[in-house]
């Protein structure tokens, strides 16, 4: 039975990849696949792909198929540790792989006791999973866009689909404006700037990151996304957004988030050094400038750190306590940071 | 800044410098001379003495006295206060009434005194306490009247009681005629003090009205100003030299000290906005009640105003029984300033537009808490829970080295029958009853129920952004050190 | 989308919920429904539906939600009779029907002036929450259309995780591929918005309704009994408990708690300027508990020797927040600063779903300032355009307030959305305007 399973775990490994690599991308195939607002989000390319293993699979008991599934879990975990694009996917892929593998021991247990009969329904709902991202992020700016009044200003950090969507859905029938984290080390920030302003038409300023205590006073909500849900409230999210959080709490301004539900994970961290990070990434940082002359050198001068006498630490998310948060924004509704702990308790029960 | 006011803001630099060099000038009490060991020990004893002689002196005649003291026992009084001198019975009964009225919470505060016990009665002629033939020295009229006056609460705010009560130690003292017969004390700084300074602020605290802490200091100031004059004085000299003295203070510590406080740098209109995010709406200040300093900076500010008054407007916080914001709304009207006016219920719907907060002060503690009119510390929590910034503004003169850590401990009753009222009259009428058609007109007769009227509570420091006073803005820790620069002998 | 597929509603059935509409089809069908539902109106507009409304001191009948005397439980006991009155007599087959009138109802009551008594709408939702129970039948385990959204729901890629929400504007350029991928669906459920057991005509349903909705109104009737019940639990022998203005929910409560033998004391804010205070110490008094009446002012002076502060509500907010009388924030904020807790006693029915987007103008209204400053002061031109504010309500955010007591439980404002699911559908929230 195990030989079984290796000969074909072995083709199916890279297959794995292969599968969430195909999945993640746009279908538009655009340059500017970071603005497709119809791109798939992790969790559920990583949901797509453990479907493609359901399907390629050989097994023949219930056993067999969840092995099959958590190695292929654990192959796109690793790999998303190891990625170096400056954003931790490692949460958003074990948030999709853990659903993906309690939805199919749960069909399993309770639909049909033939296992080739439950395994086709699973991949006959598997074909309407292509529409949920959408669905999610829609729903989301439904509900959430009522929180942004007319005359507000916004303060958002990072780039997110599901703020984008937001943001989107409340300009059309109200004015309000902007103010953004230039988001280092990747301008994250300064380029979700630029489709706000020339795509949607949103005034937009750009600020640096450590200017969010003094922006503060004149913002009157801050949005972020997340990149995952942990299991108390808290979420993960690219670094810097802990301090704006606390920030905005000691201001009395409310903090939300905007997340879809399959980002919720079975984590529960205390400390920053809980939450499974990439690691050190090295600092690199892109350039954002607002120096109108053509001339191709900056007013400053590049600073070399890569002699190993300085230590430098650069990991690409924080986590953020469920304290610092007054509202998430999902797709199950607009929920307080306490009702999400609910939800993953009446799934894991 | 014109140079106008820059000379009157060198002038307040000059004041405060002379203020801080010792011990020269009125204003300041000089320092008491040091005594050596032997003089402080005869100094003791004739303290004491003193004291002793007081305990076995016979009461004065029971008669006028009685009736006053009764009422000033107990609680809240009906009008009819005056027949409680009738007979024992009727009196029993009104004292087992009104013990069931006392607020127990409160019981260590002095009752409220009924104003008309004090005129039907009749006031004390006879100080209390005093070692003298009775015929020489009864309380001067002007005493009588302001006493009165307080009784009645003509008379509110601590600048203007402070104003009130030197502005009748003036005139007395004007009439101060050293008599043949002294009884014994022949230092005239002493018979001022013993026979006109101390019987009178004992008849205002004890028979009309707890004194305020600006009355307390003032009074201090003038006590320690006569008893340092020199003792070979004639009598119109130190007639002068005291009511100079009384004047200078007023003028320099109450009167000059609101200007420097209305023109400090940081209380004038800033002209820029600040990020491109801000719109150039006008500025909202809000305050509470009424203070002749707040008032100063409001005036102050439109009349330096380049958009003729649109850059800014007032929200002024009202609240029951004394209704004192209307007489501000009125002030800030004539000099033409934008104004709102709310009860203190719109308090939370106002607050989220304000930029910043004005509060006035009956006292400073010493630390940084802010003794005002009740209601002051619910506007400055609001204001502290919305993160806009309080600036509590008060003349130095106001600073007390009491500590008081809420509002319990030193506070004053007023009226009860006030908080029946359902008129916004703002002052005492005299039927109260008449007016009153509210559910709660029948308190008195009414079982379990009690009324508290509340003059004061205190502000706790943490709600404070910063104190102006006319030597500049202080945060409400460095109180303390401002009391020891002031009073440099304590 | 053939014309077989489309569940026929009949042309005698009511098939939008415009309130035109609505009104219409009652006038042609049932007119003596109608001539109910307009005789409520009329109430509802003059704010007499909570009968103890009373002549203020001026002789003027206050304004609708404005009164410090209105009941709220009794508006809400009136429209579920007025409710039971329209479903029993009007003809409609299947829960679709019934729903699509509820729903016409629902904004009928809202244009006519039920905005300010949010009440009304509640128990409308409530109702509609019920009827959606009772029509879809057996529910089968794991497909439960009427349940909840939750991360069950998703994994079975049920159509309301599936399907964009219909009020989306089809005009930005990526609408194109969304439009697809619904359309993959090609089943029934995407093209109709109830569920297909909705459709099906069930002569048995009117009766389970009716049933369904005897229950609320039992429910209703028990409220001030389930909440005294409680009393014992929070009021202990010695407290100093402070309350403000005017509440019959409290006033039941306290004197509940004093029945039991409970010595304490109470502190009531007069609640200028409208005085409700004064009226709740006289009943107070009169019950027996000591009672001291303080200004509005000296709240904060008190606060430090309260032991528990009890405030009434207007509205139970979705987020755990509050609205209640206006001065009810400026209490709640100096309890929390002195570390006391803040305990709201209210029935089930106020709790509405819906975010203070607004802020404190949430539920809100300006009335007449002439409490704030009478028109006879105001006699020169200085003080004529001097602004004059009277807000009837304050909201208080959920940070600043321990605990809800209502007729179901105590709870605390972090739990308040879970109740909120169990009283009504997400799908009812905005519906009514």
């Amino acid at each position: 039975m195990t030989t079984g399973t290796s000969t074909t775990a072995a083709d199916e490994i890279p297959l794995v990849l292969q599968d969430l690599k195909k999945h993640l991308q746009s279908s538009h195939g655009d340059d500017d696949n970071l603005f497709d607002k119809s791109a798939t989000a992790m969790p559920v390319a990583a949901i797509k792909a453990l479907l493609g293993v359901v399907e390629r699979s050989q097994a023949t008991t219930m056993m067999e198929m969840q092995n099959e599934l958590k190695q292929a879990s654990d192959c796109m975990m690793n790999a998303a540790t190891t990625s170096t694009d400056g954003r931790s996917h490692s949460i958003a892929v074990r948030s999709g792989c853990e659903l993906f593998l309690k939805y199919v021991t749960r069909t399993f247990l309770e639909e049909l006791p033939d296992f080739e009969q439950c395994r086709q329904a699973v991949l006959t709902r598997g074909e309407r999973f292509a529409g949920i991202s959408l669905a999610a992020r829609d729903r989301i700016a439904d509900l959430a866009s009522d929180f942004i009044q007319e005359g507000q200003t916004v303060l958002t950090h990072g780039w997110s689909r599901v703020v984008a969507s937001i943001l989107l859905q409340a300009a059309s029938t109200k004015h309000f404006d902007i103010v953004i984290l230039e988001g280092r080390p990747d301008a994250a920030g300064a380029r979700a700037a630029q489709f706000y302003s020339q795509r949607a038409k949103i005034p937009t300023t750009v600020v640096l990151d450590s200017a969010m205590g003094y922006i503060m006073d004149t913002v009157d909500i801050v949005l972020v996304g997340a990149e995952g849900v942990v299991e108390n409230g808290g979420i993960v999210n690219k670094m810097g957004t802990n301090a704006l959080a606390t920030c905005a709490q000691a201001n009395g301004k409310p903090f939300y988030v905007a997340a879809e539900s399959y980002k919720f994970a079975r984590l529960y961290p205390l400390l920053q050094r809980d939450i499974p990070n990439v690691g050190n990434i090295p600092m690199q940082f892109c350039d954002t400038t607002t120096n109108t002359t053509k001339e191709k050198e900056t007013s400053f001068a590049p600073v070399d750190l890569s002699s190993d006498k300085v230590k430098v630490e650069n990991p690409p998310c924080d986590y953020t306590p469920p304290k610092f948060i007054t509202l998430l924004f999902t797709d199950l509704g607009v929920l307080t940071p306490s009702a999400v702990s609910d939800e993953l308790i009446r799934l894991y029960q | 800044m014109t140079t106008e006011g820059d000379q009157q803001k060198a002038a307040a630099a000059a004041e405060s410098k002379k203020e801080k060099k010792k011990p020269e000038g009125l204003v300041i009490p000089p320092k008491k001379p040091k005594l050596s060991k032997a003089e402080r020990r005869a100094l003791q004893e004739q303290q004491r003495a003193a004291k002793a002689a007081a305990k076995q002196q016979p009461e004065p005649p029971k008669g006028a006295a009685d009736p006053q003291n009764e009422p000033g026992k107990q609680n809240a009084t009906k009008n009819d206060a005056g027949s409680a001198g009738k007979d024992d019975a009727a009196r029993d009964a009104v004292q087992d009434k009104s013990d069931q009225k006392t607020v127990s919470l409160f019981s260590h505060l002095p009752p409220y005194r009924d104003p008309k016990s004090v005129v039907e009665t009749g006031p004390h002629l006879w100080p209390k306490g005093v070692s003298l033939p009775s015929t020489t020295f009864p309380l001067h009229p002007a005493v009588i009247e302001l006493g009165y006056q307080y009784a009645k609460g003509e008379i509110r705010g601590g600048n203007a009681r402070c104003r009130a009560m030197l502005a009748a130690f003036h005139q007395v003292i004007g009439d101060f005629e050293p008599p043949t017969n002294n009884g014994g004390l022949t230092d005239m700084r002493h018979q001022i003090d013993q026979w006109i300074l101390k019987p009178s602020f004992q008849y205002w605290t004890a028979s009309c009205r707890p004194h305020s802490v600006t009355m307390g200091n003032a009074f201090t100031f003038l006590k320690t100003a006569v008893a340092s004059l020199e003792r070979d004085m004639t009598r119109d000299d130190m007639v002068e030299m005291i009511q100079e003295t009384i004047d200078a203070y007023i003028r320099e510590r109450i009167d000059l000290a609101k200007q420097a406080i209305a023109q400090q740098p940081a209380l004038q209109l800033s002209t820029t906005s600040t990020t491109t995010t801000n719109n150039n709406n006008p500025q909202v200040f809000l305050t509470y009640g009424k203070s002749e300093a707040i008032a100063a900076i409001f005036r102050n500010m439109a009349a330096s105003d380049q958009h003729s008054s649109s850059s800014f407007r007032v929200i002024i916080v009202d609240s029951r029984p004394l209704l004192e914001g209307k007489d501000l709304l009125l002030e800030l009207r004539a000099s033409g300033i934008e104004c709102s006016y709310v009860l203190l219920n719109a308090l939370t719907y106002v607050m989220r537009d304000v930029t910043k907060v004005y509060l006035g002060a009956s006292a400073l503690m010493s630390d940084g808490g802010v003794l005002g009119r009740v209601g002051t510390a619910c506007v400055a929590l609001s204001a502290h829970m919305h993160h806009i910034p309080v600036l509590v503004c008060c003349e130095s003169y106001k600073i007390s080295n009491r500590v008081q850590l809420e509002s319990i401990t030193g506070n004053e009753l007023g009226d009860p029958s006030q908080v029946a009222m359902t008129t916004n009259a703002s002052s005492s009428d005299d039927d109260d009853n008449n007016n009153n058609n509210g559910a709660l007109k029948d308190w008195l007769e009414t079982d379990n129920l009690r009324l508290l009227n509340l003059l004061y509570d205190l502000t706790p420091s943490e709600f404070v952004s910063g104190i102006v006073t006319e030597l500049g803005i202080i945060p409400p820790t460095s109180v303390a050190v401002l009391l020891r620069e002031m009073n440099p002998q304590n | 989308m053939t014309a077989s597929s489309i569940p026929d509603l009949g042309s005698n059935s009511l098939s939008t919920s415009d309130p035109a509409a609505v009104r219409s089809w009652l006038s042609k069908h049932h007119p003596k429904q109608l001539a109910l539902l307009d005789k409520f109106e009329i109430e509802l507009r003059l704010g007499r539906l909570s009968s103890t409304t009373k002549a203020g001191p001026d002789g003027v009948i206050a304004a609708v939600g404005a009164t410090s005397t209105s009941d709220r439980l009794l508006v809400t006991r009136r429209t579920v009779g007025l409710l039971k009155h329209i479903i029993g007599a009007t003809r409609w087959k299947n829960g679709a029907q019934l729903l699509v009138l509820l729903r016409g109802l629902g904004r009928e009551l809202h244009e006519v002036g039920g905005f300010r008594e949010p009440v009304i709408e509640n128990i409308v939702r409530r109702v509609m929450a019920a009827v959606r129970e009772e029509a879809a039948g057996e529910p089968d385990g794991k497909a439960t259309d009427t349940g909840r959204l939750s991360l069950q729901s998703i994994l079975w890629a049920l159509p309301q995780h599936v399907k964009s929400p219909s009020n989306r504007s089809l005009s930005r350029t990526d609408s194109h591929q969304r439009q697809s991928s619904i359309a993959s669906e090609a089943d029934l459920e995407s093209t109709n918005e109830f569920p297909p057991a909705f459709y099906v005509n069930r002569p048995e349903l009117k009766q389970t309704v009716m049933e369904a909705i005897q229950e609320i109104v039992t429910e209703l009737e028990d409220v001030y009994g389930n909440i005294e019940d409680q009393a014992t639990n929070h009021i202990h022998a010695g407290e100093v408990i402070l309350t403000y203005g005017k509440s019959k929910t409290i006033e039941r409560f306290l004197i509940a708690a004093a029945e039991k033998k409970r010595t304490f004391q109470v502190v009531v804010c007069e609640d200028s300027p409208s005085f409700g205070g004064h009226e709740m110490a006289k009943s107070l008094a009169k019950a027996g508990i000591d009672t001291i009446v303080i200004h509005d002012s000296a709240i904060f002076a008190v606060m430090a020797r309260v032991n528990k502060v009890l405030l009434s509500a207007h509205a139970v907010l979705a987020n755990g927040g509050l609205v209640a009388s206006s001065g009810s924030n400026m209490v709640a904020l100096g309890a929390y600063n002195n570390a006391v807790p803040v305990v709201v006693i209210t029935g089930m029915f106020k709790l509405c779903p819906m975010f203070p987007h607004e802020g404190q103008d949430t539920l809100n209204d300006l009335v007449s300032p002439s409490k704030v400053m009478d028109i006879t002061e105001i006699k020169d031109d200085l003080l004529s355009s001097v602004e004059l504010i009277n807000p009837v309500h304050d909201y208080v955010k959920p940070e600043h307030v321990s605990l809800y007591v209502t007729n179901v439980g105590s709870f605390q404002p972090s739990y308040i959305y879970r109740l909120l699911a169990e009283y009504y559908h997400t799908d009812d929230w905005k519906s009514f305007e």
